[in-house]
Protein backbone atom coordinates (compact mmCIF):
# COMPACT_ATOMS: atom_id res chain seq x y z
CA UNK A 1 0.00 0.00 0.00
CA UNK A 2 1.45 3.36 -0.75
CA UNK A 3 2.88 5.47 1.93
CA UNK A 4 2.89 9.42 2.22
CA UNK A 5 6.28 10.76 2.44
CA UNK A 6 6.59 14.24 3.83
CA UNK A 7 10.78 16.33 3.63
CA UNK A 8 9.93 18.89 6.03
CA UNK A 9 13.78 20.35 4.61
CA UNK A 10 11.81 21.51 2.18
CA UNK A 11 8.84 22.05 3.54
CA UNK A 12 8.20 25.85 4.04
CA UNK A 13 4.29 25.68 5.53
CA UNK A 14 2.64 26.58 2.07
CA UNK A 15 -0.88 24.40 3.94
CA UNK A 16 -1.32 23.09 0.93
CA UNK A 17 -1.60 19.69 1.88
CA UNK A 18 -3.85 20.00 4.59
CA UNK A 19 -6.11 22.51 2.49
CA UNK A 20 -6.73 20.33 -0.11
CA UNK A 21 -6.67 16.80 2.01
CA UNK A 22 -7.79 17.60 5.42
CA UNK A 23 -8.52 14.02 6.07
CA UNK A 24 -4.99 13.02 5.72
CA UNK A 25 -3.11 16.25 6.95
CA UNK A 26 -3.54 18.47 9.35
CA UNK A 27 -1.29 21.75 10.85
CA UNK A 28 0.88 22.20 13.68
CA UNK A 29 1.52 25.27 15.59
CA UNK A 30 3.90 26.08 12.67
CA UNK A 31 1.67 26.21 9.51
CA UNK A 32 3.66 22.40 8.83
CA UNK A 33 1.74 19.79 8.35
CA UNK A 34 1.27 16.35 10.72
CA UNK A 35 0.31 13.44 8.57
CA UNK A 36 -2.83 11.88 10.00
CA UNK A 37 -3.01 8.55 7.57
CA UNK A 38 0.32 7.33 6.04
CA UNK A 39 -0.94 4.23 4.18
CA UNK A 40 -3.01 5.15 1.42
CA UNK A 41 -5.71 3.60 -1.82
CA UNK A 42 -8.71 3.88 -3.10
CA UNK A 43 -10.06 7.46 -2.35
CA UNK A 44 -7.71 8.40 -0.06
CA UNK A 45 -4.61 7.38 -2.12
CA UNK A 46 -6.27 9.89 -5.11
CA UNK A 47 -6.22 12.82 -1.91
CA UNK A 48 -2.97 12.32 -1.34
CA UNK A 49 -1.89 12.41 -5.20
CA UNK A 50 -3.58 15.70 -4.95
CA UNK A 51 -1.60 17.14 -2.03
CA UNK A 52 1.55 15.88 -4.15
CA UNK A 53 0.29 18.30 -6.75
CA UNK A 54 -0.55 20.68 -4.79
CA UNK A 55 2.62 21.07 -2.39
CA UNK A 56 4.90 24.22 -3.97
CA UNK A 57 7.98 22.65 -3.03
CA UNK A 58 7.94 19.07 -4.10
CA UNK A 59 7.50 18.16 -0.56
CA UNK A 60 5.05 15.10 -0.32
CA UNK A 61 5.38 12.34 -2.35
CA UNK A 62 4.10 8.66 -2.33
CA UNK A 63 5.87 5.19 -2.03
CA UNK A 64 5.64 1.68 -1.66
CA UNK A 65 5.39 0.31 1.28
CA UNK A 66 8.64 -2.75 1.40
CA UNK A 67 6.08 -4.60 3.09
CA UNK B 1 -24.59 12.69 -15.18
CA UNK B 2 -23.33 10.89 -18.06
CA UNK B 3 -20.44 11.67 -20.28
CA UNK B 4 -18.84 9.78 -22.76
CA UNK B 5 -15.12 9.92 -21.72
CA UNK B 6 -13.29 11.92 -24.48
CA UNK B 7 -11.30 9.62 -27.19
CA UNK B 8 -8.43 12.57 -27.32
CA UNK B 9 -7.29 15.38 -25.42
CA UNK B 10 -4.87 17.88 -26.52
CA UNK B 11 -3.26 20.38 -23.61
CA UNK B 12 -2.28 23.41 -25.16
CA UNK B 13 0.69 24.72 -23.11
CA UNK B 14 2.92 22.28 -21.14
CA UNK B 15 3.76 24.76 -17.85
CA UNK B 16 1.99 24.43 -14.66
CA UNK B 17 -1.50 24.40 -16.06
CA UNK B 18 -0.90 21.60 -18.62
CA UNK B 19 1.11 19.38 -16.76
CA UNK B 20 -1.46 19.51 -13.75
CA UNK B 21 -5.08 19.42 -15.91
CA UNK B 22 -3.29 16.05 -17.65
CA UNK B 23 -2.03 14.66 -14.25
CA UNK B 24 -5.69 15.66 -12.74
CA UNK B 25 -7.39 13.86 -15.98
CA UNK B 26 -5.30 10.79 -15.15
CA UNK B 27 -5.60 10.83 -11.31
CA UNK B 28 -9.66 10.58 -12.18
CA UNK B 29 -9.45 7.65 -14.49
CA UNK B 30 -9.58 8.95 -18.31
CA UNK B 31 -7.39 6.16 -19.76
CA UNK B 32 -8.06 7.87 -23.36
CA UNK B 33 -5.58 9.38 -25.38
CA UNK B 34 -3.11 12.34 -23.86
CA UNK B 35 -1.22 15.09 -26.20
CA UNK B 36 0.65 18.16 -24.17
CA UNK B 37 1.92 21.05 -26.80
CA UNK B 38 4.74 22.68 -25.10
CA UNK B 39 5.17 26.21 -26.87
CA UNK B 40 9.02 26.17 -25.34
CA UNK B 41 12.04 23.20 -25.64
CA UNK B 42 11.99 22.71 -22.50
CA UNK B 43 9.38 19.81 -20.24
CA UNK B 44 7.26 21.34 -17.77
CA UNK B 45 9.00 23.56 -15.22
CA UNK B 46 8.14 25.88 -12.50
CA UNK B 47 7.79 29.02 -12.69
CA UNK B 48 8.52 30.51 -8.48
CA UNK B 49 11.84 29.62 -8.42
CA UNK B 50 12.96 31.53 -12.11
CA UNK B 51 13.14 34.96 -9.57
CA UNK B 52 14.87 33.23 -6.97
CA UNK B 53 16.78 29.96 -6.57
CA UNK B 54 17.69 30.09 -10.80
CA UNK B 55 18.68 33.64 -10.91
CA UNK B 56 20.66 33.47 -8.40
CA UNK B 57 22.21 30.23 -9.50
CA UNK B 58 21.37 27.60 -6.91
CA UNK B 59 19.27 25.54 -9.56
CA UNK B 60 18.76 24.89 -13.04
CA UNK B 61 15.40 24.16 -14.70
CA UNK B 62 13.05 23.02 -12.27
CA UNK B 63 11.55 20.72 -13.41
CA UNK B 64 8.22 19.77 -12.63
CA UNK B 65 8.79 16.17 -12.80
CA UNK B 66 11.76 14.04 -13.83
CA UNK B 67 11.53 13.17 -17.52
CA UNK B 68 11.22 9.21 -16.16
CA UNK B 69 7.90 10.26 -14.21
CA UNK B 70 6.54 11.91 -16.82
CA UNK B 71 6.48 8.81 -18.96
CA UNK B 72 4.03 7.49 -16.37
CA UNK B 73 1.46 9.89 -17.53
CA UNK B 74 1.56 8.27 -20.67
CA UNK B 75 1.09 11.35 -22.75
CA UNK B 76 2.53 12.32 -26.21
CA UNK B 77 4.69 15.69 -25.38
CA UNK B 78 5.50 17.70 -28.56
CA UNK B 79 8.04 20.50 -27.19
CA UNK B 80 9.06 23.40 -29.66
CA UNK B 81 5.44 22.81 -30.99
CA UNK B 82 3.59 26.60 -30.28
CA UNK B 83 -0.46 26.47 -30.80
CA UNK B 84 -0.96 28.90 -33.88
CA UNK B 85 -4.52 28.37 -33.89
CA UNK B 86 -7.56 26.56 -32.95
CA UNK B 87 -11.15 26.03 -34.90
CA UNK B 88 -13.86 24.96 -32.51
CA UNK B 89 -15.95 23.57 -35.29
CA UNK B 90 -13.11 21.47 -36.62
CA UNK B 91 -12.24 20.90 -33.27
CA UNK B 92 -8.79 21.21 -34.69
CA UNK B 93 -5.23 22.83 -32.84
CA UNK B 94 -3.32 24.46 -35.91
CA UNK B 95 0.77 24.62 -34.96
CA UNK B 96 3.68 25.01 -37.01
CA UNK B 97 3.82 21.20 -38.51
CA UNK B 98 0.27 20.07 -38.62
CA UNK B 99 -3.10 20.00 -37.24
CA UNK B 100 -4.04 17.93 -33.92
CA UNK B 101 -7.41 16.87 -33.84
CA UNK B 102 -9.23 16.95 -30.33
CA UNK B 103 -12.58 15.53 -28.62
CA UNK B 104 -11.24 18.21 -25.67
CA UNK B 105 -8.74 20.77 -25.87
CA UNK B 106 -7.42 22.74 -22.80
CA UNK B 107 -5.98 25.96 -23.41
CA UNK B 108 -3.06 26.78 -20.59
CA UNK B 109 -0.56 28.95 -22.81
CA UNK B 110 -0.38 30.90 -19.75
CA UNK B 111 0.71 34.78 -19.85
CA UNK B 112 3.04 36.93 -21.69
CA UNK B 113 5.31 39.97 -19.88
CA UNK B 114 3.70 43.54 -20.83
CA UNK B 115 6.41 45.77 -22.10
CA UNK B 116 7.31 49.31 -21.39
CA UNK B 117 6.96 51.24 -23.81
CA UNK B 118 10.10 52.97 -25.35
CA UNK B 119 12.40 50.55 -23.49
CA UNK B 120 14.51 48.85 -26.08
CA UNK B 121 16.92 46.25 -24.80
CA UNK B 122 15.34 45.66 -21.38
CA UNK B 123 14.94 41.99 -20.06
CA UNK B 124 11.38 40.36 -18.76
CA UNK B 125 10.81 37.86 -16.86
CA UNK B 126 8.76 35.27 -17.59
CA UNK B 127 10.55 31.63 -18.87
CA UNK B 128 13.51 29.83 -17.79
CA UNK B 129 15.42 31.17 -21.08
CA UNK B 130 14.73 35.08 -19.79
CA UNK B 131 16.10 33.69 -16.39
CA UNK B 132 18.94 32.21 -17.79
CA UNK B 133 19.53 35.51 -19.95
CA UNK B 134 18.93 37.80 -16.68
CA UNK B 135 21.55 36.02 -14.65
CA UNK B 136 23.78 36.00 -17.27
CA UNK B 137 23.84 39.94 -17.26
CA UNK B 138 23.39 40.07 -13.71
CA UNK B 139 27.28 40.58 -12.51
CA UNK B 140 28.50 41.97 -8.72
CA UNK B 141 29.35 45.36 -9.98
CA UNK B 142 26.00 45.82 -12.42
CA UNK B 143 23.57 48.39 -11.98
CA UNK B 144 19.77 46.85 -12.21
CA UNK B 145 16.86 49.03 -12.69
CA UNK B 146 13.39 47.30 -12.11
CA UNK B 147 10.55 48.77 -13.91
CA UNK B 148 7.59 47.51 -11.79
CA UNK B 149 7.68 46.95 -8.04
CA UNK B 150 5.35 43.88 -8.22
CA UNK B 151 5.88 40.60 -6.81
CA UNK B 152 8.12 40.01 -9.30
CA UNK B 153 9.77 43.01 -9.62
CA UNK B 154 10.55 42.56 -5.75
CA UNK B 155 11.65 38.80 -5.93
CA UNK B 156 14.22 39.90 -8.58
CA UNK B 157 15.15 42.59 -6.59
CA UNK B 158 15.72 40.59 -3.29
CA UNK B 159 17.47 38.08 -5.44
CA UNK B 160 19.84 40.79 -6.94
CA UNK B 161 20.62 42.24 -3.87
CA UNK B 162 22.00 38.80 -2.50
CA UNK B 163 24.67 38.86 -5.72
CA UNK B 164 25.28 41.92 -4.73
CA UNK B 165 24.02 43.99 -7.56
CA UNK B 166 23.19 47.66 -7.10
CA UNK B 167 19.34 48.05 -7.44
CA UNK B 168 16.72 50.82 -8.00
CA UNK B 169 13.18 50.02 -8.46
CA UNK B 170 10.25 52.36 -9.94
CA UNK B 171 6.82 51.92 -9.73
CA UNK B 172 4.35 54.12 -10.62
CA UNK B 173 1.99 53.44 -7.73
CA UNK B 174 3.07 54.66 -3.66
CA UNK B 175 4.21 51.23 -2.44
CA UNK B 176 5.20 47.91 -3.94
CA UNK B 177 2.78 45.36 -4.70
CA UNK B 178 -0.02 47.49 -4.19
CA UNK B 179 -2.64 45.60 -5.74
CA UNK B 180 -2.61 42.58 -3.77
CA UNK B 181 -1.11 43.67 -0.50
CA UNK B 182 -2.96 47.13 -0.37
CA UNK B 183 -0.72 50.83 0.58
CA UNK B 184 -0.22 49.85 4.36
CA UNK B 185 1.35 46.38 3.92
CA UNK B 186 2.96 47.45 1.11
CA UNK B 187 5.04 50.61 2.97
CA UNK B 188 6.53 47.32 4.95
CA UNK B 189 7.79 45.73 1.30
CA UNK B 190 9.13 48.91 1.16
CA UNK B 191 10.74 49.17 4.32
CA UNK B 192 12.09 46.03 3.98
CA UNK B 193 13.71 46.61 0.60
CA UNK B 194 14.98 50.18 1.92
CA UNK B 195 16.64 48.07 4.31
CA UNK B 196 18.04 45.92 1.91
CA UNK B 197 19.67 48.81 0.14
CA UNK B 198 17.07 48.87 -2.59
CA UNK B 199 16.62 52.38 -3.65
CA UNK B 200 13.11 52.65 -4.32
CA UNK B 201 11.87 55.45 -6.91
CA UNK B 202 7.78 55.22 -6.07
CA UNK B 203 5.44 57.22 -7.37
CA UNK B 204 6.84 58.45 -10.90
CA UNK B 205 6.81 56.59 -14.34
CA UNK B 206 9.34 56.17 -17.12
CA UNK B 207 9.08 58.58 -19.63
CA UNK B 208 11.64 57.94 -21.50
CA UNK B 209 14.70 55.54 -22.05
CA UNK B 210 17.47 55.41 -24.38
CA UNK B 211 20.40 52.70 -24.85
CA UNK B 212 23.90 53.62 -25.58
CA UNK B 213 26.91 51.51 -25.26
CA UNK B 214 27.52 51.46 -21.66
CA UNK B 215 24.31 50.54 -20.70
CA UNK B 216 20.48 52.58 -20.23
CA UNK B 217 19.57 55.49 -19.28
CA UNK B 218 16.09 55.81 -18.30
CA UNK B 219 13.96 58.98 -17.30
CA UNK B 220 11.48 59.26 -14.91
CA UNK B 221 8.51 61.74 -14.49
CA UNK B 222 9.88 64.01 -11.95
CA UNK B 223 12.90 64.34 -13.77
CA UNK B 224 15.14 62.02 -12.04
CA UNK B 225 17.50 60.23 -14.42
CA UNK B 226 18.77 56.15 -13.63
CA UNK B 227 21.79 54.86 -14.92
CA UNK B 228 21.61 51.17 -15.41
CA UNK B 229 23.42 48.39 -16.93
CA UNK B 230 20.41 45.98 -17.14
CA UNK B 231 16.60 47.07 -17.30
CA UNK B 232 13.90 44.59 -15.90
CA UNK B 233 10.39 44.98 -17.27
CA UNK B 234 8.20 43.99 -14.50
CA UNK B 235 4.57 45.56 -14.83
CA UNK B 236 2.79 42.50 -15.29
CA UNK B 237 1.30 39.55 -17.67
CA UNK B 238 -1.37 39.58 -20.67
CA UNK B 239 -2.70 36.33 -21.34
CA UNK B 240 -1.25 34.74 -23.97
CA UNK B 241 -4.15 34.15 -26.57
CA UNK B 242 -2.51 36.34 -29.85
CA UNK B 243 -2.27 32.31 -31.28
CA UNK B 244 -6.03 32.50 -31.15
CA UNK B 245 -6.55 34.61 -34.13
CA UNK B 246 -9.75 36.11 -34.48
CA UNK B 247 -11.55 33.00 -36.62
CA UNK B 248 -11.48 30.32 -33.34
CA UNK B 249 -14.79 30.74 -32.46
CA UNK B 250 -13.23 31.66 -28.63
CA UNK B 251 -14.45 34.83 -27.00
CA UNK B 252 -11.41 37.12 -25.56
CA UNK B 253 -11.54 39.81 -22.84
CA UNK B 254 -8.97 39.84 -20.60
CA UNK B 255 -7.80 36.02 -21.36
CA UNK B 256 -10.15 33.40 -22.67
CA UNK B 257 -13.76 34.23 -21.44
CA UNK B 258 -15.02 31.17 -19.68
CA UNK B 259 -17.79 29.87 -17.39
CA UNK B 260 -17.68 28.83 -13.95
CA UNK B 261 -16.24 25.84 -14.79
CA UNK B 262 -13.73 26.79 -17.03
CA UNK B 263 -15.94 26.25 -20.36
CA UNK B 264 -15.05 28.63 -23.49
CA UNK B 265 -16.51 26.81 -25.92
CA UNK B 266 -18.00 23.29 -26.70
CA UNK B 267 -14.99 21.22 -25.89
CA UNK B 268 -12.98 23.55 -24.67
CA UNK B 269 -11.89 24.37 -21.64
CA UNK B 270 -9.27 26.70 -20.43
CA UNK B 271 -6.87 26.79 -16.92
CA UNK B 272 -4.67 29.00 -15.64
CA UNK B 273 -3.31 32.58 -16.32
CA UNK B 274 -5.04 32.29 -20.02
CA UNK B 275 -8.50 31.67 -17.95
CA UNK B 276 -10.44 34.01 -17.59
CA UNK B 277 -13.15 32.29 -15.30
CA UNK B 278 -17.00 33.63 -14.55
CA UNK B 279 -15.38 37.15 -14.77
CA UNK B 280 -12.51 36.47 -12.71
CA UNK B 281 -8.51 35.85 -13.85
CA UNK B 282 -6.16 34.95 -11.60
CA UNK B 283 -1.95 34.62 -12.06
CA UNK B 284 -1.35 32.66 -8.55
CA UNK B 285 0.19 28.92 -8.66
CA UNK B 286 -2.21 27.21 -6.45
CA UNK B 287 -4.99 28.57 -8.40
CA UNK B 288 -3.94 26.94 -12.00
CA UNK B 289 -3.82 23.27 -9.92
CA UNK B 290 -7.13 23.99 -8.22
CA UNK B 291 -8.96 24.49 -12.08
CA UNK B 292 -7.06 22.32 -13.17
CA UNK B 293 -8.69 19.38 -10.81
CA UNK B 294 -12.04 20.92 -11.64
CA UNK B 295 -12.03 20.92 -15.22
CA UNK B 296 -10.53 17.79 -15.50
CA UNK B 297 -13.80 16.57 -13.17
CA UNK B 298 -16.20 18.43 -15.56
CA UNK B 299 -14.59 16.73 -18.66
CA UNK B 300 -15.05 13.35 -17.15
CA UNK B 301 -18.51 14.10 -15.63
CA UNK B 302 -17.46 13.71 -12.13
CA UNK B 303 -18.11 15.90 -8.73
CA UNK B 304 -16.78 19.22 -8.96
CA UNK B 305 -14.24 19.06 -6.00
CA UNK B 306 -14.93 21.98 -3.30
CA UNK B 307 -13.00 25.26 -3.66
CA UNK B 308 -10.59 26.64 -1.77
CA UNK B 309 -9.62 29.75 -0.23
CA UNK B 310 -7.08 31.31 -2.50
CA UNK B 311 -3.77 31.13 -1.58
CA UNK B 312 -0.25 33.51 -3.02
CA UNK B 313 2.97 33.54 -1.56
CA UNK B 314 6.56 35.55 -1.87
CA UNK B 315 9.86 35.14 -1.03
CA UNK B 316 11.80 38.04 0.07
CA UNK B 317 14.88 37.97 1.55
CA UNK B 318 14.62 35.74 4.57
CA UNK B 319 10.66 36.66 4.39
CA UNK B 320 7.92 34.50 3.09
CA UNK B 321 4.71 36.40 2.68
CA UNK B 322 1.88 34.42 2.26
CA UNK B 323 -1.67 35.59 1.52
CA UNK B 324 -5.14 33.93 2.44
CA UNK B 325 -8.45 35.39 0.49
CA UNK B 326 -8.62 37.78 -1.44
CA UNK B 327 -9.28 41.49 0.23
CA UNK B 328 -9.84 43.97 -2.02
CA UNK B 329 -8.26 47.85 -2.39
CA UNK B 330 -11.13 49.27 -0.12
CA UNK B 331 -11.41 46.93 2.78
CA UNK B 332 -9.86 47.58 6.38
CA UNK B 333 -6.67 46.53 7.38
CA UNK B 334 -5.45 46.35 10.38
CA UNK B 335 -1.40 45.02 10.79
CA UNK B 336 -0.74 43.34 14.32
CA UNK B 337 1.93 41.19 15.42
CA UNK B 338 2.48 37.32 16.13
CA UNK B 339 4.48 34.95 17.50
CA UNK B 340 7.68 35.62 19.99
CA UNK B 341 9.30 36.69 17.13
CA UNK B 342 6.94 39.42 16.72
CA UNK B 343 6.14 38.97 12.92
CA UNK B 344 3.84 41.23 11.30
CA UNK B 345 0.28 39.71 9.95
CA UNK B 346 -1.92 41.65 8.19
CA UNK B 347 -6.10 41.61 8.81
CA UNK B 348 -8.33 42.84 5.86
CA UNK B 349 -11.66 42.75 6.37
CA UNK B 350 -15.31 44.61 5.11
CA UNK B 351 -17.98 45.67 7.29
CA UNK B 352 -16.30 43.86 9.93
CA UNK B 353 -15.92 40.44 8.26
CA UNK B 354 -12.77 38.78 7.47
CA UNK B 355 -11.65 38.38 3.95
CA UNK B 356 -8.21 38.43 3.74
CA UNK B 357 -4.63 37.22 5.66
CA UNK B 358 -1.31 38.75 4.78
CA UNK B 359 1.68 36.87 6.97
CA UNK B 360 5.17 37.74 7.08
CA UNK B 361 6.52 34.78 7.82
CA UNK B 362 3.63 33.36 9.91
CA UNK B 363 2.39 30.60 8.77
CA UNK B 364 1.53 28.87 11.78
CA UNK B 365 -0.33 32.13 12.55
CA UNK B 366 -2.43 32.46 9.25
CA UNK B 367 -3.08 28.64 8.02
CA UNK B 368 -5.16 27.89 11.46
CA UNK B 369 -7.72 30.62 10.23
CA UNK B 370 -8.13 29.16 6.28
CA UNK B 371 -11.39 28.80 7.78
CA UNK B 372 -12.22 31.89 8.74
CA UNK B 373 -11.41 33.53 5.91
CA UNK B 374 -13.97 31.40 4.25
CA UNK B 375 -16.62 31.90 6.32
CA UNK B 376 -15.93 35.43 6.98
CA UNK B 377 -15.80 35.59 11.35
CA UNK B 378 -15.78 38.54 12.90
CA UNK B 379 -12.61 40.67 12.57
CA UNK B 380 -12.16 41.28 16.76
CA UNK B 381 -12.32 37.62 17.18
CA UNK B 382 -9.88 37.29 14.35
CA UNK B 383 -7.75 39.96 16.41
CA UNK B 384 -8.36 39.01 20.07
CA UNK B 385 -6.76 35.18 18.88
CA UNK B 386 -3.78 36.92 17.32
CA UNK B 387 -2.87 39.67 19.90
CA UNK B 388 -0.18 38.70 21.98
CA UNK B 389 -0.84 37.11 25.51
CA UNK B 390 -4.11 35.69 24.36
CA UNK B 391 -3.11 31.99 24.60
CA UNK B 392 -3.26 29.98 22.15
CA UNK B 393 -5.76 27.62 20.45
Amino acid sequence: MPVIVVDMDKCTGHGRCYAVAPLLFTDDDEGRPIVLVSHVEGDSEKQALAAVAACPESAIWLEDDEQ
Amino acid sequence: MVNPAPGRVVVIGAGLGGLRSAEALRRRGYAGRLVMLGAERHLPYDRPPLSKQVLRGEASLPLLRAASDLDSLDATVLLDTPAIGLSVDDHLVHTATGDVAYDVAIIATGAVPRRVPGVEGGRVLRTFDDAHALRADLKQESRLLIIGAGLIGCEVAASARALGVTVAMVDVLPAPAIRVLGPDVGRLVADMHTEHGVELLLNRTVVDATRHEDGHRVALDDGTEVDADVVLESIGVIPDTSWLGSSSGIRRDNGVVCDADGRAAPDVFAVGDVANWAGHRHEHWTNVGLQADHVAAAILGQDIPPGNVSYWWSDQYEVKLQGLGQPLPEHDVAIVTWGPKARPVAVYSHHGRLTGLVGFSAAGAIMRLRGDVAAGTEVGEILDRLSPGTPAG
